[in-house]
């Protein structure tokens, strides 16, 4: 073997990671060779001086300031869950459908209500019982500005969260004239099944879309 | 043999940190803490930004100890996440380079004392290592300095078995040259061609 070949393997053979075969020719050329001899040394006194580099270590009170960070972080996390997120969940095709399908029975709802005050007002807008005049002169129309509440995700979304708000006023306008009619003819002026969707917070945060039973308007005859 | 009984003490520690044994942790960050610090610490040239990222790679290890998966070993994993930090920290301050002065007076007055006692090549040595390029010298530290098997040191850095040994024996090859000047007037003076300074 050659000096420039013997020196390239030289490294690797002062650290016994040669094989045999290539340990037993390396030898052999060192044997006759004092220039590579010297280098094989150097190598070995290069290779005893990084054995003995002071090794490098942390600090004593290393692993009481990680467990402090650990148990921070584990505070952060809990005190992250506690609040909704801070993504906002897209709404995919099934959420918009679902979105559509209420935005047709807000509509439906708003038809049925003029139907109702027909209704309720048969006589050409004349009434003959006091309390359906009663009625009649308090119709609740605060369900068409029905703004929705301060709700940061709500907030997000205004279409969905108004007609949600919408919902709720017409259900507390049906409660009222429920609670202001007294028993007299069964009437279901809304005769149809209706959904209604609402926010469910925290960190499963979606839309689902449930039936609500349908209502019924008592009117007094 | 004796690497399988480390890998599977890790991984039993790791079983207990899994179920929320924190004294298993304990003793998993002891028996790591010094070797990576041995490695990181070479990496960068401030000790505290060091003992972050060592602390940063063990708080990785922590907050994703269910996700480790036991067909590899809970060494590699971990020299792994602390490599990718350093390298990220470097990169970082790749466009700025801060120099300490207190520390480059520290090793002026080193090599001042080198030049007139060559005998003393440690620090030498350590600043030669600094030197390396960053490649050479992730794969020196691992193999030379924890000794590290050529394998594992390929897991680590994501690298074939070939370039490791290519890198190590380049890394070797540099440190020599850097070296060479200093152990000939080292070997100079034990010939007595030179006087120490002290016997004068």
């Amino acid at each position: 073997m050659r000096c420039r070949k013997v020196r390239s393997f030289l490294s690797v053979y002062c650290r016994e990671e040669t094989s045999p075969d290539l340990s037993a020719k390396i030898k052999e050329h060192l044997s006759g060779c004092s220039s590579c001899r010297r280098e094989e040394a150097a190598y070995k006194s290069m290779n005893r001086l990084v054995g003995g580099i002071p090794r490098k270590a942390v600090a004593d009170d290393f692993t009481a300031r990680l467990f402090e960070k650990i148990g921070q972080e584990g505070f952060a996390e809990k005190r992250t869950k506690a609040y909704l997120p801070k993504r906002i969940p897209r709404f995919g095709m099934a959420r918009l459908a679902a979105a559509a399908s209420v935005a047709v029975i807000v509509l439906a709802m708003g038809i049925g209500l003029h139907l109702g005050d027909a209704i309720l007002a048969p006589n050409g807008g004349q009434v003959t019982n006091s309390t359906t005049t009663r009625m009649a002169n308090t119709s609740d129309d605060r369900y068409l500005t029905a703004e929705p509440e301060d709700n940061p995700f709500l907030n997000e979304h205004k279409s969905v969260s108004k007609m949600v708000a919408q919902y709720s006023r017409w259900r507390e306008f049906s409660q009222q004239l429920r609670d202001n009619a007294g028993v007299g003819q069964m009437l279901d002026a809304q005769d149809v099944a209706f959904a209604s969707s609402q926010v469910i917070g925290g960190m499963n945060s979606r839309i689902t879309v449930r039936p609500v039973v349908k209502d019924y308007l008592i009117i007094p005859e | 043999m004796e690497k399988e009984t480390a890998k599977q003490i890790d991984h039993d520690l790791l079983r207990q940190v899994q179920k929320g044994n924190m004294v298993a942790f304990s003793k998993l960050v002891d028996r790591y803490r010094d070797r990576l610090m041995n490695v990181i610490g070479r990496m960068l040239t401030s000790k505290e930004e060091a003992e972050d990222i060592v602390q940063e790679a063990f708080l990785r290890v922590y907050q994703h100890r269910d996700s480790f998966d036991f067909k590899h070993c809970f060494s590699t994993w971990l020299y792994t996440i602390a490599l990718n930090l350093a390298r990220n920290e470097l990169r970082k301050k790749k466009k700025y380079k801060f120099v300490d002065i207190f520390d480059m007076q520290n090793k002026e007055v080193e090599t001042a004392v080198d030049a007139k006692i060559p005998s003393n090549l440690g620090p030498v040595l350590e600043a030669a290592i600094e030197s390396l390029p960053e490649k050479y010298k992730t794969a020196f530290l691992l193999r030379d300095i924890e000794e590290m098997p050529y394998e594992e040191v390929a897991r680590i850095l994501s690298v074939p078995l070939g370039t490791v040994k290519s890198r190590v024996n380049r890394a070797r090859s540099i440190l020599r040259e850097k070296l060479k000047p200093r152990m000939e007037e080292r070997n100079a003076l034990s010939k007595g061609a030179l006087l120490p300074v002290s016997i004068l």
